[in-house]
């Protein structure tokens, strides 16, 4: 046994493992996961993670519990971060076309210049 | 009347005073509540901050009470002592007159940051050590209550070192009143003719309030809440790369991480151990006024502890920011128990099992604080020969050199 050096971290740690616990069995160590239990009913919160990853169907109304809809909240955050991000590399591609189009047409014009120059020489 | 209800009705005093701000009424009445204590507004100008700071030292200490302006041109003389001159001239002893301020029970600083910086380290040396000097000589300052306030957009500001900040317990931040609020200030003032401090009376005798403390620092904490703070404070300081020694700091220091996207890279400068201190006192105070404190509580109260101690490396509105870093923590909370990663320790520090090694290796590599315990634990495995070094978290995921190392070199 591994001796600790604050009593209260190690009853820190008895009372978390007590309220979250793990069964182990011989060649198994499983625990019972509360929060993928299906719940309903309007005051407790619907599974809508579930809805978006798993693609399972929501119910009418959708009720989340705080740290779901943090969690929705950051990635929303990060995918509109994101999307400024692309919108911004959009148009300074659109203004790279736009610069190689009129350089590709000049050039176009110029090589029709010499070429239509000896026909007209001629 | 009972200490609790004395402290409740100082509470109520100060809020049918102030307009406003109820939560930062009810921080700054719990930091009272632990001997030496230390309270920070900040506000910009005209919203409260001083008024706020006056109905607390009227309210808790009387007219014992000093309240210091800041002011470039205050000097120690007026802060903390000043020489006797006719001691001098007639006996030639240099004896000191302790200022008023030092002797006081009630110690207000308004505007602060306008202190010249040799006067705020008289002050932070006081709040360190609870003594003065001054003139070779020596003065312990007893307990007492300081409340100081600033203008962090001050022109006039002077920067004082973090550390000095970091003395104050708890910073609080002042909205500006909304318009029904406006109109109740202007009730409370033709209520009070205009003159609210003067109105304030002592709600509390210092020695009731030396006694509350007393029974406060009595009260024992859950071991769970304890966890909970002391787990708060360290995912707001764990770094693999050691920023705190490092003298590059994120986001540079982040670049290539493991842990990039995690709250650790939010933050530039991690806190101080003053903040578990500020915690725990705020956590006994709730607990012993009104007779529980939860999860929730801790992450409502350390809000106001983190505030002045952290530096965040992209701040928009620091308010909303360190809200939605603690929104996160407690995310990363839900997770670890969610992981059974308590539970998986627990039976580690029991005993080494290679299913439940595995299992906890693979939450380390997903969360710092609970990398470091682990890695402490394979220490100690390897001196004990159940793990090779090669086979370490440390070395396999390349994050610290660990001292079985060092101790195999040796």
């Amino acid at each position: 046994m591994i001796e600790m050096s604050s009593e209260t971290y190690r009853r820190f740690l008895r009372l978390e493992a007590e309220s979250h616990p793990v069964k182990i069995d011989k060649n198994m160590i499983s625990w019972e996961n509360i929060n993928m239990k299906i719940q309903t009913g309007l005051t407790s919160p619907s599974d809508i993670l579930e809805s978006i990853y798993l693609k399972r169907d929501m119910s009418e109304t959708v009720v989340m519990d705080r740290r779901v809809a943090s969690l929705l909240r950051d990635k929303l955050a990060g995918l509109e971060a994101e999307t400024e991000h692309l919108r911004r590399r959009i148009k300074f591609m659109k203004f790279i076309i736009l610069g190689l189009s009129s350089v590709l047409l000049f050039m176009l014009w110029i090589l029709l210049n010499v070429l239509s120059a000896p026909a007209l020489a001629a | 009347m009972s200490l609790r209800s004395k402290i409740i009705d100082l509470e109520n005093e100060i809020r049918s005073r102030f307009v406003g701000n109820e939560e930062a009424i009810q921080i700054m009445v719990l930091n009272q509540l632990h001997p030496r204590s230390t309270t920070l507004i900040r506000a910009p100008r005209g919203a409260g901050k001083s008024t706020l700071m006056l109905l607390m030292l009227r309210g808790v200490c009387g007219d014992d009470m000093v309240v210091i302006s800041g002011a470039s041109e205050v000097k120690r003389g007026e802060v903390i002592g000043r020489l006797h001159i006719p001691s001098l001239e007639r006996e030639g002893v240099e004896r000191v007159l302790w200022a008023a301020f030092t002797k006081s029970r009630g110690k207000g600083l308004d505007e602060v940051n306008r202190l010249n910086p040799y006067t705020t380290a008289n002050i932070h040396h006081m709040m360190q050590f609870g003594e003065v000097w001054a003139y070779g000589q020596r003065a312990e300052v007893g307990d007492y209550t300081l409340v100081a306030n600033e203008n962090p957009t001050d022109a006039t500001s002077f920067v004082h070192p973090q550390p000095f900040y970091d003395r104050f317990d708890v910073c609080l931040y002042l909205n500006s009143l909304t318009l029904s609020e406006k109109f109740q200030l202007q009730d409370l003032l033709e209520r009070y003719d205009w003159n609210i401090v003067d109105s304030m009376p002592q709600v509390i005798s210092f020695e009731e309030l030396e006694e509350a403390r007393r029974e406060v620092a009595e009260v024992k904490l859950d071991p769970k809440i304890m966890g909970y703070i002391n787990l708060l404070v360290r995912d707001f300081q764990v770094c693999i790369r050691e920023k705190e020694l490092s003298e590059v700091k994120p986001p540079t220091l982040c670049e290539g991480c493991h842990f990039i996207r995690d709250v650790c890279s939010m933050i530039k400068e991690p806190l101080s151990e003053r903040a578990t201190v500020a915690l725990t006192r705020l956590a006994k105070a709730a607990k012993w006024l009104y007779g529980s404190c939860k999860l929730d509580d801790i992450f409502r109260m350390a809000l106001w502890v983190l505030l002045h101690r952290v530096t965040l490396v992209r701040t928009g509105n620091l308010i909303d920011s360190l809200r939605g870093l603690l929104e996160r923590e407690r995310i990363k909370m839900e997770d670890r128990n969610m992981r059974r990663q308590w539970a998986l320790l627990d039976q580690l520090m029991n005993g080494f099992d290679r299913g439940i090694y595995k299992l906890a290796r693979e939450a380390a590599v997903e969360d710092v604080t609970f990398a470091e315990e682990l890695m402490k634990l394979e220490e100690r495995w390897v001196r004990e020969n159940i793990l090779s070094p090669e086979e370490l978290l440390s070395i396999q995921m390349g994050w610290k050199t660990p001292a079985s190392w060092s101790l195999r070199k040796r």
